[in-house]
């Protein structure tokens, strides 16, 4: 309702690769402590999903893949430091290294009257040297009012799907660190 | 099940029907219509990544009479509903992952449309978003006089009591009308042909708890809502090939059915057989097939 835009399409919106997490007002960004004992390695990022350039419409408005996924979802993963995870890039010597391989199985956005809703699934799999466990599927889903569908929004939208994601990555990482 | 709104319709007039033209009544092909010199070329399209929710209108404004406050409180209430819905939804979502409707809906649609010889489809495409001015450029390279477009929608009710299939068929031409924007091809008043299409599967026995209901659509891997799926493509199919061979008269004939309501909808009613009722409903001018219940 509030995001009546008339008869006027708005511009396709390309999503940006840089994950930014959400800030509750007031809050002070401090990250969480990283033991550096225990390192993520990104190892593999792959793009499951058979039409990797769109994530859908919201209000009439196209809502399009970051032009790079690979970078969208290491940049994302990365964000893990945020959350008390210590991340490397290139197998840094670590007492304790969890390799994680990541697909992105789906990522769409939509909308309901009044509102839009973005949805990202993840099939992570993490390894500690021959150790190999199951894949496992995290959803990250947010839901918010729409006022027009307008750039900042979406991208938050987006990047707040994300954050839950990361939460209950970096909850299971941890959990591995401590079972060593 | 209430009132629904009907997300295909919402998404596509919005998309598409951007001059925002009054509904024609171009629902029935004439037999000389039918065949089309080097046939027709066919976009199905699925633009979505999971099984959508769906809400019940706030309506707070309408009975208030409107005004800006009321208007606010319809949309928070709404926001809620969204957020409600898209929690609930999350097992049924996940006991769905590797499910692919896409593939089911482009096989199904290819099976039907090359089962009414005239139709001749010749070359299929499939795309995941739908925008007027993409789906313009794609008329624009078909070497066909008119092209088909064939959309589909599948989610759940607002209170997690049926699966439903929103769909629609549409053919335009490829030449666009004298002095006029080439995206006008796609307003539905300048359709060759267009349906809208609703098939819906109710759950036997649902409760008014929607967290209850997901649980049975969701168990040993959503093996109810993936039945009701493939109940709804198999319906969606007659009805495709029903409205793409009816005749002007059994179409102008429509609105005239004896006024009906079945599972929650109301129109006129085109057929029942056994327990399932196909109506036609005014307000959206659409066709919905209610079916027998599952589980």
């Amino acid at each position: 309702m509030l995001a009546v835009v008339g008869c006027v399409p708005q511009l396709p919106l390309v999503i940006d690769s840089k994950y930014t997490p959400p800030q509750k007002q007031g809050a002070p960004r401090t990250p969480l402590k990283q033991d550096r004992n225990c390192v993520v390695s990104i190892e593999s990022l792959i793009d499951k999903r058979s039409d990797t350039s769109t994530l859908g419409t919201v209000t009439g408005r196209s809502v399009r893949s970051p032009t790079d996924v690979g970078l969208w979802l290491r940049d994302t993963f990365k964000a893990l430091d945020t959350l008390g995870v210590a991340v490397s890039d290139d197998n840094a010597s670590s007492k304790q290294t969890i390799g994680l391989d990541a697909e992105l199985v789906t990522a769409w956005v939509s909308d309901l009257p009044s509102s839009k809703n973005a949805n990202i699934v993840l099939r992570v799999a993490y390894h500690q040297g021959d150790k190999v466990g199951e894949p496992k599927l995290y959803r990250g889903a947010a839901s918010r009012m729409n006022w027009n569908a307008g750039d900042n929004e979406l991208q938050r939208l987006i990047d707040a799907a994300l954050t839950e994601i990361l939460q209950n990555v970096s909850a299971d990482v941890q959990s591995l660190c401590k079972q060593g | 099940m209430n009132k629904r709104i009907s997300w295909l319709n919402i998404a596509l007039l919005t998309a598409i029907a951007t001059g925002c033209a009054s509904v024609p009544k171009n629902h029935a092909l004439a037999p000389e219509a039918h065949t089309i010199e080097g046939g027709r070329e066919v976009q199905i399209s699925v633009a979505q990544g999971e099984i959508k929710t769906n809400i019940n209108q706030s309506n707070v404004a309408a009975a208030a009479g409107g005004g800006l406050l009321m208007a606010l409180i319809d949309a928070g209430v709404e926001a809620h509903r969204a957020k409600v819905a898209e929690e609930a939804v999350k097992p049924l979502r996940d006991a769905l992952v590797g499910y692919d409707f896409d593939a089911r809906a482009q096989a199904s649609t290819k099976a039907t449309l090359e089962e009414i010889g005239w139709f001749a489809p010749r070359d299929y495409g499939f795309v995941k978003e739908i925008n007027a001015d993409a789906r313009s450029a794609r008329l624009d390279a078909t070497k066909s006089d008119e092209m088909a477009f064939v959309d589909y929608e599948y989610g759940m009710s607002a209170d997690f009591d049926a699966v439903e299939v929103n769909f629609r068929v549409s053919i335009a031409n490829r030449q666009t009308p004298p002095k006029t924007k080439p995206v006008t091809r796609l307003y539905a008043a300048n359709l060759v042909y267009h349906q809208w299409h609703k098939v819906v599967i109710p759950l036997n026995g649902a409760a008014k708890d929607k967290d209850a209901n997901v649980i049975r659509w969701s168990a040993n891997g959503a093996a109810l809502t993936k039945q009701a799926l493939a109940a709804s493509l198999t319906q969606a199919q007659s009805m495709i090939k029903r409205g793409l061979t009816q005749s002007a008269e059994t179409s102008l004939a429509i609105p005239k059915g004896a006024r009906t309501t079945a599972g929650g909808y109301t129109g006129s009613l085109i057929e029942k057989v056994g327990t399932t009722t196909l109506l036609w409903i005014p307000i959206q001018d659409q066709w919905v097939l209610i079916a027998d219940p599952i589980g």
